[in-house]
């Protein structure tokens, strides 16, 4: 299992690079994220949607209401060039992180 | 396939779905496109769950879990659009109290100010209703608790006896001297028993003597009652003969600065007594009043030996277990057992529980004032009704000023406030005014008191009312008042719709109340009764001051006037003759007579035998005169002839009687009666003859019948009635007094005038009058008040309509019938609820007395007229107003 915080600090790159893949609506987003995680990220299921309130509110996502072929209403996101760069840099930075902690858990035993 | 149970399974999942999708709308939170997104991922999620094999039913709810918690889902959707960080979403404040509470009173105190004249008027009215409940509450209180502050009050039980002669009954306090000794002895349940002899006499102390009562009481006097002592010992204060005890204002009286611990005091010339204790204040609800307590043993033992001298009051303690009731259904077989059969056909005992005397004894000689019940339910009605009164005011105002706010309840309703809000701010708006009206009620309560207590005639100047018990009761009463007050506007104004109020289609806001609000059937029914309780109130206190009038001016059959009397102490009561000299010397006094009794004092009755009657004897009403005593009365004699000094033979064997006798001792008429023979029984019987016949006269009050009278020749008199000529009245009372120090130098002058002392045998009534008059100025003020401030309401509402009429010719006169006519036909309403019940209620008054008014019509009239004068008036005042306002401005706002 995932930390809370981990977790909350994790969602908006998650949600960025999945939509950047491509126009996406929120269930599908979130059963993106439970077939990659193979089930260790469970999110409430209910809780992306403020996220991704609050992401398209502030710019780096946008969204549209459409009719599915199955005549559902749904609301796509899809990533703006905002959202883009937030990635980019949000990609860097846990990066970084992940550069310094494989670093720390390497073969070396005094750090362990 | 379709089946039947897949169809009911479908509508299932839609019912659900729908039911999921409303709880969701129950919070403020989510907005449309938030729903319709959740929906849709609902859905999907239930599709996906379905064909892994899930029942519908399954699915739902396992998908709907999985969305989660729409409290916590609400919460998070609020933060993604709140500007500040930590920012509480407004559905997640604590109930009602914080957000709005500070906004409701800015906006209540705001319209109070705005409205002053109404908020005053309405306030006022309370809170002098209240006023008056408060008093009466304090009146009432004391009076049903009388005695009760005995620890043992409700085991003491006072006996009386009844004494049946010749199909009379007699209803006396006192009873026999040797009985609280023989009822100690032969029931084990009596625990304790005191007797009270009261007589009066005169007191001496170095300083003073005083005409006063000395109160001889057994030594277990502290054992029975809890009279409490500010110095002294209650165990041994009064456990030897000789022993005194008396109040702090009698020991200042006769000590003066002195200690009056130990000090020396002698009564009536004969008796040594050494103070042994200062008695505290005796509680305002006793009925026992004692200014001073001696041991009974100090007198003689040979007056309190006879079974039939009853001359005390006796009060016994029984244990916890008896009853009253059962030791008094053993009281005939202890007299007969006693004292034989003869005794016990001719003395029955009860037992009066200590508690009831004050409003019940109905006996003679009474040990102290008793109180009346009917003063206490009237007193309590009237109350009742003055909050009444009050309370309609305060409604009727409320409702109508209610109706302005019409639009202001239009725009909280669309911004969102729902009805429940609305009501609790009007309810709390009332209640605070009632509030409000509480303290000025205390205030005017608190300075009320000194004019109260003259009228119920109690020591209250030491009474607070702003204690927590008092205030806790108002609190609750002003809650109640400002709930039910407030219920009616409450709820009416807040079913308004917003839609209609804020169009400007005020007509169906106003039609719930009807245009003039006084149309509401309510309101008309709440104004009759208040002015019918104002009618009745005033027709009381017209009844009232006639009968008084009457008894002030009827003829009593002797002269009240220009008499005043002066008590003769022992030693001058068979020896009055010198000063009695001296005062008829004296050029302003023009007669002066002799008498054991004065009219108003109660009188002591004999028993007689006629002529003719072979056993038992008439108990009849007897007063000793001299010869002076029918001229200086005005007493007139009818047939026969007066006591006479040249005839030494009347002395024995004369007696007058009054009319009322002569058919008292079986005969016709006067003429009949002169010559009869009378044997007065009694320890010195003697035979005497009728010698004349006087008028009836009112020797006793008038709630009375004039009872048989013998008037017999010197024996007993102990009062000079001094008939002067009306002039210089100081001065002959200044001469009187000197004659009395010439003669008797040392002993004290009571004198008191005649008219006065009839006077306070209608205190009650007075009283009662007075009364009358206070509430039913006050139930009038209240009522005007409300009528002033609704009718105000109503015609400001009418502006516009007179101005129209104006417009269109219509005259001052016209103007002001129609604005005063609806009113004055609620009061004319009233006065015709208030006549009967009026009626009744005063001709069961003036029931009590055996001489009355009759129930003149025109105190109704005059009554009823005068309060549709005073309606009109108050209406009248707005009405002039409105009336003579210019149409152009009238007409020309908004």
């Amino acid at each position: 299992m995932i930390s809370k915080e981990l977790m909350a600090a994790s969602t908006k790159p998650l949600i960025l690079t999945i939509l950047k893949k491509g126009e996406s609506y929120g269930y599908q987003i979130i059963q993106d994220v439970k077939e990659l995680s193979g089930g260790t990220l469970e999110w409430s299921d209910g809780m992306l949607y403020p996220v991704l309130h609050k992401m398209d509110k502030e710019g780096l996502i946008q969204s549209r209401w459409d009719v599915s072929d199955e005549g559902r209403r749904r609301k796509y996101y899809s990533i703006t060039d905002e959202g883009r760069k937030e990635l980019a840099s949000a990609k860097q930075q846990w990066l970084n992180v992940h550069e310094v902690l494989r670093k720390l858990w390497g073969p070396s035993p005094q750090w362990v | 396939m379709l089946t039947a149970e897949s169809l009911k399974n479908m509508f299932n999942l839609e019912e659900s779905i729908q039911a999921w999708k409303s709880k969701l709308r129950r919070s403020p939170a989510f907005e449309d496109g938030d729903i319709a997104e959740l929906e849709s991922h609902l859905r999907e999620e239930i599709d996906r769950l379905k064909s892994k094999g899930l029942s519908q039913e399954e699915a739902f709810g396992k998908a709907s879990k999985e969305i989660g918690e729409p409290e916590s889902l609400g919460l998070e959707l609020y933060k993604t659009r709140a500007t500040k960080v930590d920012a509480v979403p407004s559905w997640k404040q604590l109930s009602w109290i914080p957000s709005l509470l500070p906004n409701y009173l800015k906006l209540a105190f705001r319209r109070f100010k705005r409205h002053r004249g109404y908020t005053f008027i309405n306030v006022l009215g309370l809170a002098v209703g209240l006023a008056c409940c408060l008093l009466i509450y304090l009146f009432v209180q004391l009076e049903v608790s009388y005695d009760q502050f005995h620890s043992k009050s409700d085991r003491i039980y006072r006996v009386v006896t009844d004494i049946n002669q010749a199909g009379q009954t007699r209803k006396l306090a006192w009873s026999s001297p040797p009985l609280a000794n023989a009822l100690l002895s032969d029931f084990p349940e009596v625990q304790q028993a005191v007797r009270i002899h009261r007589p009066g006499g005169t007191m001496r102390s170095d300083e003073e003597s005083q005409v006063v009562d000395v109160s001889f009481v057994d030594s277990t006097f502290f054992d029975v009652f809890d009279f409490k002592l500010l110095k002294g010992n209650p165990k041994t204060a009064l456990s030897k003969p000789g022993c005194i005890v008396l109040t702090q204002e009698q020991a200042d009286r006769f000590f003066k600065d002195e200690d009056p611990m130990h000090n020396t005091l002698t009564f009536a010339d004969t008796l040594q007594f050494e103070v042994t204790g200062i008695l505290a204040d005796i509680p305002p609800n006793s009925h026992f009043r004692p200014q001073f307590l001696a041991n009974l043993q100090t007198l003689p033992p040979q007056r309190f030996q006879r079974w039939g001298g009853m001359n005390l009051w006796t009060y016994i303690v029984l244990n916890k277990k008896t009853s009253g009731k059962e030791l008094e259904s053993k009281l005939p077989g202890f007299i007969e057992a006693r004292l034989g059969k003869t005794w016990a056909s001719l003395m029955t005992l009860h037992l009066q529980p200590l508690t009831s005397i004050y409003f019940n004894s109905h006996r003679l000689p009474e040990i102290g004032p008793t109180g009346d019940l009917s003063y206490v339910y009237i007193f309590s009605a009237i109350g009742i009704f003055v909050l009444l009164i009050a309370c309609i005011n305060f409604m009727n105002l409320s409702t109508a000023q209610s109706l302005q706010r019409a639009r202001e309840v239009g725009v909280r309703k669309v911004l969102g406030v729902s009805r429940g809000q609305l009501i609790r701010q009007f309810l709390g708006e009332s209640i605070l005014l009632a509030f409000l009206a509480m303290i000025l009620a205390l205030i005017i309560a608190q300075l009320a008191l000194p004019v109260f207590g003259e009228l119920s005639g109690y020591e209250l100047s030491g009474v607070m009312f702003f204690k927590p018990s008092i205030i806790t009761g108002l609190l609750g009463t002003v809650i109640i008042i400002g709930i039910l007050s407030g219920l009616y506007p409450a709820f009416i104004l807040s079913a308004f719709k917003p839609s209609a109020v804020l169009s400007g289609n005020v007509s169906l806001g106003s039609s719930y109340l009807g245009v003039k609000s006084s149309n509401n059937l309510l309101q008309r029914g709440l104004i009759i009764l208040q002015f019918s309780i104002s009618i009745i109130l005033l027709i009381g206190t017209g009844v009232i001051s006639n009968q008084l009038d009457y008894i002030q001016n009827k003829d009593l059959g002797f002269n009240k006037d220009q008499i005043m009397v002066v008590r003769l102490n022992d030693d001058l009561r068979n020896n009055y003759d010198a000063f009695k000299q001296k005062l008829t010397q004296y050029s302003d006094i023009r007669s002066v007579g002799a008498s054991s009794q004065v009219p108003g004092i109660p009188i002591a009755p004999q028993g007689y035998r006629p002529e003719g009657m072979t056993e038992g004897n008439l108990l009849t009403n007897t007063i000793f005169v001299d010869e002076d005593y029918l001229n200086t009365m005005e007493i007139k004699l009818i047939a026969g002839r007066g006591f006479s000094s040249n005839r030494p033979t009347d002395l024995d064997e004369g007696f007058l009687l009054n009319k009322a006798a002569v058919s008292h001792f079986g005969w016709t008429d006067a003429k009949e009666a002169i010559g009869k023979t009378i044997r007065a029984v009694g320890e010195h019987g003697v035979d005497g003859k009728v010698i004349g016949i006087v008028q009836d006269f009112n020797y006793e009050s008038l709630y009375n019948q004039v009872k048989p009278l013998v008037l017999r020749y010197r024996d007993f008199e102990n009062m000079l009635s001094i008939r002067m000529t009306g002039e210089h009245i100081r001065q002959t009372r200044d001469y009187i007094e000197d004659q009395w120090d010439t003669l008797r130098p040392n002993e004290p002058f009571v004198s008191w005038f005649l008219d006065e002392q009839l006077q306070t045998l209608y205190d009650s009534a007075t009283r009662m009058s007075t009364l009358f008059r206070y509430f039913s100025g006050i139930a009038i003020f209240i009522a005007c008040l409300g009528l002033f401030g609704l009718a105000s309401f109503t015609i400001q509402r009418r502006t516009k309509e007179i101005g129209i009429r104006k417009v269109l010719g219509a005259s001052l006169n016209r103007l002001l019938i129609l604005l005063s006519k609806e009113y004055t036909v609620l009061v004319l309403l009233a006065n015709i609820v208030a006549w009967p019940l009026a009626y009744l209620v005063m001709s069961n008054w003036l029931g009590d007395f055996a001489y009355r008014v009759s129930l003149k019509p025109w105190i109704f009239f005059g009554t009823g007229s005068l309060v549709v004068f005073i309606a009109l008036v108050t209406v009248g005042f707005h009405s002039l107003r409105v009336a003579r306002m210019n149409p152009v401005k009238s007409l020309k706002n908004e």
